[in-house]
């Protein structure tokens, strides 16, 4: 059936309405690069392009465990922790036993994270306490096993075998390998949280806990399994850390809390549970990323990163459309106040 | 039915033990207050039996002014997690005061002037974080953690890598003096003043009352008549403004700001007020707990500090602590609700 101009545009402006924020992410991406390109020349260049793209995917790799937290109305402030504890770990045991190649550390470093995040899941599924305080607990215990562990110790990861940098910064079609294993990731939590039962059920679970316990869907193995998922992404990037950077020292992923937590917000994941994409995910890590260097070409002074970063997270979660609809909910009941004294307002609180 | 009129006066027989002390003893409160008690009682004696300097009364000066700004900002914590909400911000606003009061010093203006407008930047950092959680709506988890990071980034954009010295005298004096000549701190005073403020209006002002409802149920206090949004955004200001205090003894104390004042401080915060049995969810807990809490730190902070463990072992620590603090009154309260 020959589709006319205007179902295309009724299908064009479907699709803009339904992914708004993705397409206004998309667009402030394209003009901070191009203001960051107009600015200096070597913007553009491949090397540069491949860096963004390096810090994006670790971001977007550590984004997709938190958003299968963030998901089900919990959070995981312990991200950055275990991504370093996991980081040292593998880096050191590679460092001991050069032979076991990145397949052996991968499952070292994949488990330990795996181990990590279960520990977070059983104190917040099992015994139900409140997440932010157990992760914030657990976030601290993990830094300081891992200044226990390494103490001022610097492990240098140039000396490792090249297969093992390789696996990460490697270029496949002039595009890091890191960026091609968020790709396949990506595509695999989008393809489960929109297309299987199972998937589904976890966002449900985010959107109403109460509903989905009385239906059975079993809320309290959900959060578990993501937060012992959150444990496996830091797990990954982790192990590709010391590939990444030349050194691993004990302050490694001390600042991976904050960028992923932009990105993953701005990406239009929801703190009211029960929502989020993984292009949203996506988008956010590339800006985030793109942030981090083009503010330094622009000119302003990298002490003021953790501010822009904040102020992101802040506007992120007030452009919310739960945030926009709570406030003209309570407009209306200012003016229906107004209108009809006595009458009943809706509550205004969560 | 029959059953539950043949088990109801048999499990009651069972569950009530003959002596008042015993039932006081059972409850899941009375036993972590003990608990706590007790964990002081042995940090002491390990305190006392290891360092021969500890129960000096310099060492005591230097317990209430090392620790005195925390306490200041526990106490607000504590309102916060009462009616159910938590700021990590505070670290962040305590060191924003610090470097707002040296920059506007650096301006040429006179250090009061300095001090009122660095108290005022942390009362407004509390009020943008009240706005933003009770009249926009925004969950205050994930806010402060937000704001936390804009406002030390702030700090950090201020102050560069520079540290400052040139601190007003009388602020000096307030951060490390003590009264006449006495022992005791002047920052200990304003701990106690601020601790008699607050168990008053905790227990006798209605606004104290309400944070206690609002922890309990929020919907229940609203349709009550209690103004949830306004009591939530007043509390986060106080929250604010005690930062701002304590970011200003702070630096008087050590009579230096750089960007580092305040990191980390939330942790500690944080724990102290769980440890002093304010309840993870809210509702619930007494401001004595909290101020035994306050001693227990102090003195485990010092201890800490004078066996020269490094900064990470005591976030170590302290967030060990922190999870204690979340886990143990409820296993206690849960262990309480099976066995009756």
């Amino acid at each position: 059936m020959p589709i006319g101009r205007s179902e295309i545009a009724r299908r064009v402006a479907t699709l803009l309405r339904r992914n708004v924020r993705e397409f206004v992410l998309l667009v402030v991406i394209l003009v901070l690069s191009l203001l960051t390109a107009l600015k200096s020349s070597a913007f553009l260049s491949a090397s540069n392009l491949q860096g963004i793209g390096l810090a994006a995917g670790m971001t977007f790799l550590v984004g997709l465990g938190e958003a299968s937290v963030i998901v089900t109305r919990n959070i995981d402030a312990s991200i950055g922790s275990m991504t370093g504890l996991v980081a040292y770990i593998s880096a050191d045991v590679m460092s001991h036993h050069p032979g076991l190649g990145i397949g052996g550390i991968a499952l070292i470093g994949l488990s330990l994270g795996a181990i990590l995040g279960s520990v977070n899941g059983y104190m917040v599924a099992r015994r139900g306490f409140p997440s932010i305080l157990v992760t914030l607990g657990t976030l601290y215990v993990y830094v300081g096993a891992l200044y226990t562990i390494a103490g001022a110790k610097e492990i240098v990861t140039t000396s490792f075998p090249s297969s093992y940098q390789s696996a990460a910064t490697g270029l496949f079609g002039q595009v890091p390998l890191i960026c091609w294993y968020s790709l396949v990731l990506g595509l695999a939590v989008h393809g489960f949280l929109r297309y299987t039962r199972r998937g589904r059920y976890w966002l449900a679970v985010g959107s109403n806990p109460n509903a989905s316990r009385i239906l059975a869907l079993r809320p309290a193995s959900t959060v578990f399994t993501s937060y012992v998922f959150s444990g496996m992404c830091c797990g990954i990037v982790g192990v590709l850390w010391g590939a990444v950077y030349p050194t691993v020292d004990a302050s490694a992923g001390s600042t991976v809390l904050l960028g992923v937590l932009a990105a993953v917000l701005v990406g239009g994941v929801s703190i009211w549970g029960g929502q989020g994409s993984v292009p949203g995910i996506a988008l956010g890590a590339i800006l985030l990323a793109l942030l981090e260097s083009s503010l330094i070409v622009l000119g302003v002074s990298p002490f003021w990163e953790s501010a822009v970063q904040g102020g992101v997270i802040v506007v992120a979660i007030s452009l919310k459309r739960e945030t926009i609809t709570a406030l003209q909910r309570r407009g209306r009941s200012l003016r229906g106040r107004q209108k009809m004294r006595g009458t009943s307002t809706p509550a205004a609180t969560s | 039915m029959i059953d539950i009129e043949e088990e109801g006066p048999a499990r009651q027989k069972n569950a009530v033990p003959e002596r008042k002390w015993m039932i006081k003893a059972a409850d899941p409160e009375v036993m972590w207050d003990g608990l706590l008690v007790v964990l002081g009682a042995i940090i002491l004696i390990v305190a006392v039996a290891t360092t021969s300097s500890f129960l000096s009364t310099i060492n005591a000066t230097l317990i209430g002014t090392n620790f005195g700004y925390v306490a200041i900002m526990c106490l607000s914590m504590a309102c916060v997690i009462l009616c159910g909400e938590i700021d990590l911000s505070v670290g962040a606003t305590m060191g924003l005061s610090a470097a707002v009061l040296v920059r506007v010093i650096q301006a040429g203006a006179p250090g009061w002037l300095a001090a009122v407008v660095a108290l005022s930047v942390a009362a407004g950092c509390g009020a943008f974080n009240g706005f933003m959680i009770s009249y926009v709506g925004v969950p205050s988890l994930v806010l402060t953690i937000g704001s936390l990071a804009l406002f030390s980034g702030i700090q950090q954009g201020l102050l560069g890598s520079g540290s400052f010295v040139n601190l007003p005298g009388w602020l000096q004096t307030l951060g490390v003096a003590n009264i006449g000549s006495t022992w005791v701190p002047i920052v200990v005073v304003i701990v106690v003043v601020e601790a008699v403020g607050l168990v008053a209006v905790l227990r006798w002002l209605r606004v104290g009352r309400d944070l206690y409802s609002i922890g309990c149920n929020r919907v229940a206090a609203y349709r009550a008549g209690i103004r949830v949004n306004r009591t939530v955004f007043w509390v986060f200001v106080v929250s604010g403004l005690n930062s701002g205090i304590a970011g200003l003894l702070y630096a008087g104390a050590i009579a230096s700001v750089d960007a580092t004042v305040g990191v980390n401080i939330e942790l500690l915060v944080i724990a102290t007020v769980l440890l002093g049995g304010i309840d993870s969810f809210g509702g619930r807990g007494r401001v004595g707990g909290v101020l035994g809490a306050i001693v227990v730190m102090a003195v485990l902070t010092d201890f800490m500090v004078l066996h020269e463990m490094t900064t990470t072992w005591q976030s170590l620590v302290v967030g060990m602590l922190l999870i204690c603090g979340v886990i143990g009154p409820a296993a206690l309260r849960h262990r309480a609700s099976r066995l009756t």
